[in-house]
């Protein structure tokens, strides 16, 4: 792993964790079965929320995707909106149109930074993955000792 | 080898980058890709079908950080999250 790689997930690592003790804090933790799975689901959600945030701070402002991704993580606790897929015209919308709905931000690149900020996101997820993997593997090695 | 501008430019004023650039960063992409990384660098793989393969590739990563998201919130209420965690970042920080 290069030397920039592990720092990176060094960065993610920290602030993840840090997000995953907050999500878990909160005193009111339900006792009742029905509304438990309904905890877990919102949860689940801010557990995820929190990864891909996470990923985007310790990746660096200075990529497009990051910024876009916050920026949507923003607009979206602001006004509590449902993530609609607005489709944007012109600027090579034909080629790698799925792409551009994959990598945040990318309906507004032209195709050289599309594929350069594509190939960063993919070696950020893959290690946002990586830790993810990680940490649930070592919470379940502890809740079954 | 001659690098081909093309003739239109972005309404930003941003010039496209060339050809071979694209080519380049798509070949940067397959290497990335498990799919098409252990193929040889002589194997002609097409830039529609590393598109593609990255298209797909980063779906089953979102989906991973979906399941991978249920897994943590079932753990997270059996557990107490502080103690485990100093350990946690001792063991994933050396």
């Amino acid at each position: 792993m290069s030397a920039t790689t592990e720092q990176l997930e060094r960065n993610f690592t920290h602030r993840f964790l840090t997000s995953l003790r907050r999500i878990n804090s909160p005193d009111s933790k339900t006792t009742t079965t029905h509304a438990a799975g309904l905890v877990i689901r919102r949860r689940s959600l801010r557990i995820k929320r929190a990864a891909y945030s996470s990923m985007a701070r310790a990746a660096g402002s200075h990529r497009a995707w990051t910024r876009a991704l916050l920026s949507r993580a923003r607009s979206q606790r602001r006004r509590q909106q449902h993530d609609v897929h607005r489709r944007r015209q012109g600027r090579e919308m034909g080629r790698a149109g799925k792409l551009r709905g994959l990598v945040p931000g990318g309906s507004r690149m032209e195709m050289g930074q599309l594929l350069e900020e594509t190939a960063h996101y993919v070696q950020c997820l893959a290690v946002q993955v990586r830790v993810m993997q990680a940490v649930a593997d070592h919470f379940s090695s502890s809740s079954s000792m | 080898m001659s690098s081909r501008r093309t003739s239109r430019q972005q309404s930003s004023g941003v010039p496209r980058i060339s050809d071979d650039q694209i080519i380049q960063l798509v070949s940067k992409l397959r290497q990335l890709l498990p799919e098409l990384r252990h193929s040889r660098r002589s194997d002609k793989v097409s830039a529609s079908k590393v598109l593609q393969e990255t298209c797909n590739y980063i779906r089953s990563l979102h989906r991973e950080v979906e399941d991978l998201s249920d897994r943590l919130s079932e753990l997270l209420s059996t557990i107490d999250a502080d103690s485990p965690e100093a350990a946690i970042i001792r063991s994933l920080l050396i």
